[in-house]
């Protein structure tokens, strides 16, 4: 069941070297110029890679991530730095990255209690990233007292069905 | 613990609670302080039948002394 990692490929190995300028660059950079080597477009620090590269999302690769008891992803990312992950029931966990970096990790502790523990799967497939956000809260009807008593708030608005699953790891 | 008109207060005092806190980061909602308003006068409407009835409801009631004795000790216990 585990993945190993991707091959690094030559484009991959060429941004590894520029990873650190890549990361700095990705906003406001111009794609009109093909290097732009010691140069400063809308703000940007010189870095030595084709614009090409230096605009692309930092995660343009395919994510696959399969959670029940054990999960497994497989990210790749355009930083160079590709990561197999296989989580078994005993918690093991293998990073690989193309930057030459590979850590084994074995954590018993609490498995059991993780691994045993009932799943909600509908909860877990098809979940994605996301942006979280808070409006002010504005008066409007509220529940009558007994009601909201019960309920555990005077304000419907914040009467939610709470509905917390796993896949918190 | 099965007093209707006491599980009604208690109701109150959360609402007023949950009222508290909306106004902590509203301060100047003028409906909301109605309200507020509204809900302690009908809380103190709630307490007022309750007391008359079976007596203080906190040591800070201000008939908790009765007539001339400490009227608090009258109050059924919880073991009562």
């Amino acid at each position: 069941m585990s993945r190993p990692p991707p091959s690094p490929s030559p484009i991959h190995q060429k941004e590894s070297l520029n990873v650190g300028n890549y990361c700095n660059n990705r906003s406001g950079c111009s794609r009109s110029g093909g290097r732009y080597s010691g140069r400063r477009y809308n703000g940007c620090q010189s870095c030595e890679m084709p614009t090409e590269f230096a605009c692309r999302p930092m995660y343009s690769c395919e994510t696959e991530r399969r959670d029940n008891c054990s999960c497994e992803s497989s990210r790749h990312n355009s930083c160079d730095c590709a990561t197999a992950r296989h989580d078994t029931c005993g918690c093991e966990t293998v990073y690989r990255d193309t930057c030459g970096c590979e850590i084994t990790r074995r954590d018993t502790a609490g498995c059991d209690a993780i691994c045993q523990a009932p799943v909600i799967a509908s909860s877990c497939p098809g979940q994605v990233v996301g942006m979280a956000y808070v409006p002010y809260q504005t008066f409007a009807e509220v529940y009558d007292v007994t009601y909201g008593f019960t309920a555990g708030t005077l304000f419907p608005e914040l009467d939610k069905p709470f509905k917390g699953g796993r896949c918190v790891r | 613990m099965n007093c209707p008109l006491l599980q009604q207060i208690h109701a109150y005092d959360f609402a007023l609670i949950e009222m508290n806190l909306y106004l902590d980061t509203h301060p100047c909602d003028q409906t909301a302080m109605e309200k507020l308003a509204c809900l302690r006068r009908e809380r103190a409407e709630k307490v007022a039948l309750y007391e008359q009835e079976f007596g203080p409801l906190i040591v800070t009631a201000k008939d908790v002394t009765g007539d001339s004795c400490f009227a608090w000790v009258n109050n059924p216990w919880p073991w009562d």
